[in-house]
């Protein structure tokens, strides 16, 4: 094979993978000056209204994209409306694209109400627009045709010329209704299909549904899926715009399932979970188990068309406070991603998980009491609860909070925790021979001197019968049945007096 | 036997005072014999006849050019009056809820009435439309200009407006 007989291959073989179908999300919208895209303003909506019908514009390339932002557009980046950029993919969805005209499904209360859609070439009045069901033609205006289905759905065609077709008729889908031009009645616009769907929305009325993904569909089943499609189904991560907040290393586990809506089965080993925007950027919160730092998970399970795949991966949060968003997308390891272009998607910025790492936040999961040197702690609502223990702590339990008797003090402290009448604090009987106050020893009962010297119970009050208290603790009270202790008792008195009679004189 | 007949022919007077009243320019309940039905084409009037669904007319001065369509759970209606094109469709089809396809959203509540009932009003491509619900039965009223912008007949909603308040209620 000679040199430019590979160069022509090569060339043929780019065409055709750019001349591959694609499409942007439902919702998305082209930017003003095109090229980049407008999100927020659009219906997101993956709602198939139209099931099964015949895309309406005969052959195997159609362009759904916008008219104004698009080339040649009055709002566009220049250029005419035959530039090649306005016959190209990925489709963009026009549906609620700014209009002035009211629509109440469109977030902003007006819109497009319909899609715009580019014939196969930029050739005014020769690719058909077609029957997208079997149905009665309703109406046939200046630079309309209404078809009506059985179930009551209205297929609009705006633009069209060479009309086929005559009110009352009845259709076939596929059937030739006219042909996609630039008419608009007395003016002229730009070659395409204006499409509408009408159906009957109860708390609306008659209201233009969303055609887009009805288009794409029909469309798909036009010229087949792509090898490689994916749509979401759901994620136990939260959702980027919900709070997901971890604690610094936390580790949490979950799952994105997505249905395999390409012509290639998934295989495990193959099909991954990679990072994007950018694409194979490390990822701040991949966790010890990924299979790379930029590959979060590999398909559970061989996943066939039509199936839906699960694949699971942790997420630790990272050391440092912040917020770590992280796009994924799916990846035939060594052959392509699903966003590439003649695959089906989802887009680079589609799938998130979004990570909050905040300092100070415990572990979700922790809410079980453990033990921290002598305190416990346990995590509730993210926030670390801590309970000191005075008598230390074991398997996540103080071990000082024993009060058999109920008077408020547990041991070692209450010298007897059987009988609430003896605790530290009680009020203490002298030469009983029980520690009340848990003192160390029973109180001696000794006579309470009276401000003149005397011995209390002679002329004054004194407590006890006249006879004071003496206690302490270093061994040296006695108990009154202790002879010697009584001597040493009397001793003391004596000096006492001796002394206070000193300083008198 | 002269008395006889002389009350019988005012019971026929009678009913048939009762017939032109009903065949009278009025968008009130009519029944079949009015111009707004018999002035359409056979087929047509074949049509409104097998319609399952609440029947509205155009106006008498509309009827020739008038052609009706039906189908299990609709009927509609659509007539050239020379630049200007009416299109009337009906459906008591419930396609999807609100609530369905807009979980937790609420719609701007109906800006104009028509036949007594709430109505919207907008424009879609140029084609100005109404819609309306009466009973089971979700109409839309649209009208194509040739000039879809300059002509006021659709840049401006009074036209559709009137449009759908003289439409003939038609009894099956």
């Amino acid at each position: 094979m000679t040199r430019l007989s590979l160069l022509v291959l090569a060339l043929v073989s780019t065409s055709t993978v750019e001349a591959q179908f694609s499409y942007r999300p439902s919702g998305e919208l082209e930017r003003p000056g095109g090229g980049t895209y407008r999100a927020g303003a659009g219906r997101v909506d993956s709602r198939v209204y139209a099931p099964g019908m015949l895309f309406p514009i005969a052959g195997d390339a159609a362009y759904a994209n916008s008219q104004i932002y698009g080339h040649g557009g009055y709002m566009g980046p220049g250029g005419g409306q035959c530039s090649a950029g306005n016959y190209a993919y990925p489709w963009h969805d026009n549906y609620c694209e700014e209009r002035s005209w009211d629509m109440p499904l469109c977030p902003g209360g007006t819109g497009h109400q319909g899609q715009d859609i580019r014939p196969g070439t930029c050739v005014d009045n020769t690719h058909a627009g077609v029957a997208a069901v079997d149905g009665t033609i309703t109406n046939v205006g200046s630079y309309s045709v209404y078809l009506t289905g059985a179930d009551g759905t209205r297929y609009d065609y705006l633009h069209m010329r060479s009309v086929a077709v005559s009110v009352g008729d009845r259709v076939t889908r596929g059937q030739r209704l006219g042909r996609v031009s630039d008419n608009f009645g007395g003016t002229s616009t730009t070659i395409h299909l204006h499409f509408n769907l009408r159906q009957n929305v109860s708390g609306v009325g008659t209201v233009y549904v969303p055609p887009y993904m009805s288009l794409v569909r029909a469309f798909e089943a036009t010229v087949g899926p792509p090898p490689f499609r994916a749509t979401f189904v759901r994620q136990s991560f939260p959702f980027a715009r919900d709070p997901f907040e971890l604690a610094p290393g936390e580790v949490v586990s979950g799952s994105i399932e997505l249905r395999n809506e390409g012509e290639e089965t998934w295989r495990p080993g193959e099909v991954f979970l990679g990072t994007t925007e950018p694409r194979d950027g490390d990822s701040a919160f991949a966790a010890p188990s990924w299979p790379s730092p930029h590959r979060a998970a590999t398909v559970d399970a061989e996943t066939a068309t039509g199936e839906v795949g699960v694949f699971h991966f942790d997420v630790r949060a990272p050391d440092a406070p912040g917020d770590y968003p992280q796009f994924f997308n799916l990846v035939r390891e060594g052959v392509a991603w699903f966003s590439d272009s003649g695959q089906g998607g989802p887009a680079d910025d589609q799938l998130q998980v979004r990570v909050t790492t905040v300092a100070g936040r415990c572990a979700a999961g922790a809410d079980a009491w453990r033990c921290e040197g002598t305190a416990r702690v346990r995590c509730v609502d993210g926030t670390t609860e801590r309970e000191a223990c005075v008598g230390g702590c074991a398997d996540g339990a103080c071990t000082d909070v024993v009060d058999d008797d109920g008077d408020g003090h547990a041991l070692p402290d209450d010298c007897d925790d059987g009988d609430p009448t003896i605790h530290p604090g009680a009020r203490e009987i002298c030469d009983d021979g029980i520690d009340q106050d848990c003192s160390g020893a029973d109180a001696m009962c000794v006579p309470e001197i009276d401000r003149d010297g005397g011995v209390a119970g002679d002329a004054g009050s004194a407590s006890d019968g006249g006879m004071a208290t003496l206690e302490g603790g270093c061994g040296c009270s006695m108990g009154a049945s202790n002879p010697s202790g009584a001597w040493l008792s009397l001793l003391a008195f004596a000096l006492v007096l001796r002394r206070r009679r000193s300083a008198r004189g | 036997m002269n008395r006889a007949l002389l009350v019988l022919l005012a019971m026929l007077l009678v009913a048939c005072s009762g017939a032109t009243d009903a065949g009278g320019a009025s968008n009130a309940l009519s029944g079949p014999t009015h111009p707004a039905f018999t002035a359409l084409a056979p087929e047509s009037r074949q049509n409104v006849r097998q319609s399952n669904v609440h029947v509205l007319l155009f106006p008498e001065r509309f009827a020739a050019a008038t052609v009706a369509t039906s189908g299990e759970a609709w009927m509609a209606l659509s007539a050239r009056d020379g630049d200007l094109t009416l299109s009337l469709h009906a459906t008591s089809v419930v396609h999807h809820d609100l609530a369905e396809i807009s979980p937790g959203e609420t719609v701007p509540a109906p800006a104009y009435e028509v036949r007594g009932v709430p109505a919207r009003s907008g424009i879609n491509e140029g084609i100005r439309f109404v819609t309306w619900k009466q009973g089971d039965t979700a109409y839309s009223l649209e009208l194509e200009c040739f000039e879809a912008f300059a002509d006021p007949r659709c840049a401006e909603p009074g036209l559709a407006l009137d449009l759908a308040d003289e439409l003939v209620e038609i009894q099956q």
